[in-house]
């Protein structure tokens, strides 16, 4: 099935949707679905537990619906995540036709792996395209969650586009959480999210809105702390860097700091290509292939990394990055 | 390289590691002595005229010559903590 699989057909667009348990990723889901433009998308899911309840609450076609519950997709899952895409691409093989697939997670799932095998399983990516991960936090205990379950803090350092859930039952906290969350992930797009229906088109957001840098800082005004280890660091650095310097860096600072390094995203000045800002984008100890923006129209030219994770400070990295950049130079001269 | 990078490098990698150790930094050149309980590793930093040289002197008083950061970093790691495996950098295709 594999080869006849993998011959014939255009990868689709999969989203992952994952939020720490209770934080309303069915919900979003069930409203997606409701949309005209939306009813080409099949929907996997997977549940913790011996009882799977959430495709019960999901209105669906059962043929659009593959339900995943034997376990945590994060740790046991990845064969059946593999035999649950290949199941709705014979589907889409002999005429039920799939634009996109949402791929919702568990609460406890953590999606680094599953992000893993989105991209660099040679054979998932010849049927999917990790498009964008949505991530799901609810405004009554998002703040709670962070402190006291690191999924939580892991599944937020890992999205594209996080929600902000149930602020109309309450929102005395979601300016205290928006600032927690940007703390997490200061790259990531927040918007609001009531009963499912989103501030924004989740799916207007485009990648390249998604693969750029955002120049959002760290509010330094937060007044409520998490007790999450996560943070993140701003690298910046106008001297254009040698591509085997970054690479170098890269194996390093994965060598190092191992599941420390929970995400790593950003625009590199590389002296090999001045004129075309490249971005790197890589989950833990994992790296996308290096893709290439048009120019440096949105500034001037200069390296701008993001990393998140935990026990590193900055001017460890910078003095990681200036020794390297030290040894390359000398080995070249 | 300058003994305040250096220190930068070396706590901050024992620290990523959550190694308890007593460091005691050189203040002329770029080295220390890193102290677990009665047992010490020594690392220094030099530049000769081919290169980089980084030496450790571990646990087992065998010393060890590395030509980067990145090879030093490593061996220490395995020095440090030898039993957690070092990650290695995947770029998918």
């Amino acid at each position: 099935m594999i080869d006849r699989l993998s011959e014939t057909i255009d990868p689709v667009e999969i989203t992952v949707l994952s939020g720490f348990l209770g934080s309303g990723k069915t919900t979003v889901i069930r409203a997606l679905l409701e949309r005209p433009d939306l009813e080409r998308t099949a929907v996997i899911i997977n549940e913790f537990g011996e009882i799977g309840l959430d495709h019960e609450l999901i209105e669906s076609s059962e043929e659009d619906l593959v339900e995943l519950s034997t376990g945590c997709i994060c740790c046991v899952m990845r064969g059946d995540l593999q035999e649950a895409i290949e199941r709705l691409m014979v589907r889409q093989q002999t005429g039920k036709v799939f634009d996109r697939i949402i791929l919702e997670t568990t609460g406890l799932a953590d999606p680094g792996p599953i992000l893993h095998s989105l991209i660099y399983n040679e054979y998932l990516k010849s049927l999917v395209r990790l498009d964008r991960v949505v991530i799901t936090v609810d405004a009554l205990s998002g703040l709670s969650s962070i402190s006291n379950f690191k999924e939580c803090p892991q599944q937020i350092a890992l999205a594209d586009i996080i929600l902000i859930t149930k602020a109309d039952i309450d929102s005395t906290n979601v300016d205290d959480l928006r600032r927690e969350l940007r703390r997490i992930n200061p790259e990531a797009f927040i918007y609001k999210s009531n009963f499912g229906m989103t501030e924004v088109d989740l799916f207007s957001v485009n990648g390249q809105q998604i693969e750029k840098v955002s120049e959002n800082g760290i509010d330094e005004h937060s007044h409520h702390h998490t007790h999450s280890d996560l943070h993140s660091i701003s690298l910046r650095r106008k001297q254009p860097i040698k591509a085997v310097t970054l690479t170098l860096f890269l194996e390093t600072l994965a060598q190092v700091l191992g599941q420390n390094l929970v995400r790593l995203k950003g625009i590199v000045y590389l002296e090999e290509s001045l004129k075309t800002p490249a971005v790197i984008h890589g989950v833990q100890h994992v790296f996308h292939p290096m893709s290439w923006m048009a120019d440096w129209s949105g500034g001037e030219p200069e390296t701008r990394l993001v990393l998140i994770g935990r026990k590193f400070s900055l001017d460890w990295v910078e003095a990681v990055l200036e020794t390297i950049e030290e040894e390359v130079a000398q080995t070249m001269s | 390289m300058t003994p305040e990078r250096f220190e930068v490098i070396i706590r901050g990698a024992t620290e990523i590691w959550d190694v308890e150790c007593k460091i005691e930094f050189m203040d002329s050149r770029p080295g220390c002595l890193l102290w677990m309980t009665e047992h010490k590793v020594s690392i220094c930093h030099e530049v000769t005229s081919f290169g980089n040289v980084w030496r450790i002197i571990g646990l087992d008083s065998r010393e060890r010559v590395y030509p980067s950061l990145g090879s030093m970093l490593n061996s220490l790691s395995r020095i440090l903590r030898p039993n957690q495996p070092n990650a290695r950098v995947i770029f998918a295709r």
